[in-house]
């Protein structure tokens, strides 16, 4: 008991020391400010993996009922922009075989390991999402959620710069492109630009996310 | 059962939800990070598997985003001529 209530504050705390480091105008995402400070705690309190997770199981058990959540904002978008809708989906649907197909003949091409090939399926999804497809692809669920945040973060960054380089100034479409493509962080990058942005962005991510399981489930 | 589960939020979710919950949940979903912590935790335990596969993995995580990003873009302004054509 002591170690699930030690090991939740010291994932949050790490979060929140992100959090403030990025509200100083860093510009790392709180997320990997995060797991570096927490690895670095577990480091020094010499903790292997195996107990820091099965204590910190309240955090991981809260990712279902995040991942229903996500259907808030787009039911929002549904009643409010509905014109916009035909356009959303066409691009959510083909962002998610694009980034799916793009990911999965990389790493074929690059590796043998069946781990990094089965994962990098899942990787346009957001991590609640990719942590329940994963495992019934034969990926593995924590793999495939650290590899969606790497592409998050990656994805945070050459977005701006590719919008900036292509001349795409449509926040709408910035947003959207940065959900279906980096989700949770790039909805958090995209939400610093404009509530717009931030509202298309968690659009992409929830569609892409729903769009990617349904076209695993019926083609895997 | 998840997605049955967010079929029925999507579908029922103004009717049942008032909004002011509907709007803190969306301002919590910004900290959605905050969950993926164990597992960004659990890849950099990896320290093997990162040693190994570096190459692949920055492909897959970098490259691949970068190329899609881009292919969309470019999708997005083909639609977009056709958008300014009907207005």
């Amino acid at each position: 008991m002591t170690n699930i209530i030690l090991f939740c504050l010291l994932t949050i705390v790490a979060y929140y020391i992100g959090l403030y480091v990025n509200r100083r105008g860093f510009g790392v995402p709180p997320f990997v400010t995060g797991c570096f400070l927490l690895l670095l705690a577990l480091y020094c309190l010499s903790i292997d993996y195996a107990t820091y997770r099965e204590s910190a199981w309240p955090i991981i058990a809260l990712l279902t009922p995040a991942l229903v959540c996500t259907a808030i904002p787009l039911s929002q978008m549904l009643s409010r922009e509905a014109n916009k809708l035909p356009h959303v989906l066409s691009l959510c649907l083909v962002g998610a075989i694009l980034s799916a197909v793009v990911a999965v003949a990389l790493a074929y091409l690059t590796t043998t390991s069946d781990l990094i090939i089965n994962s990098s399926w899942v990787k346009s999804t957001s991590a609640p999402f990719a942590m329940l497809i994963a495992p019934t692809i034969e990926g593995h669920a924590d793999f495939a959620a650290g590899l969606v945040a790497a592409v998050g973060v990656a994805g945070g960054i050459t977005g701006p710069v590719l919008f900036k380089h292509l001349r795409l100034k449509d926040q709408r479409w910035q947003g959207l492109i940065l959900g279906i493509t980096a989700h949770g962080i790039g909805m958090g990058i995209a939400f610093r630009r404009s509530a717009t942005c931030g509202a298309y962005a968690t659009l992409g991510m929830s569609i892409t996310g729903v769009f990617t399981a349904f076209l695993i489930s019926i083609f895997l | 059962m998840v997605m049955a589960c967010y079929a029925v939020v999507l579908w029922q979710v103004k009717r049942l939800m008032p909004a002011t919950l509907a709007a803190k949940i969306n301002k919590g979903l910004q900290h959605l990070s905050l969950l993926f912590i164990p597992a960004g935790i659990w890849v950099l335990f990896q320290t093997q598997l990162l040693a190994n596969e570096w190459l692949s993995l920055l492909l897959v995580v970098i490259v691949s985003t970068a190329i899609t990003q881009w292919l969309l873009i470019m999708l997005i302004k083909a639609l977009k001529l056709s958008e300014e054509e009907h207005d």
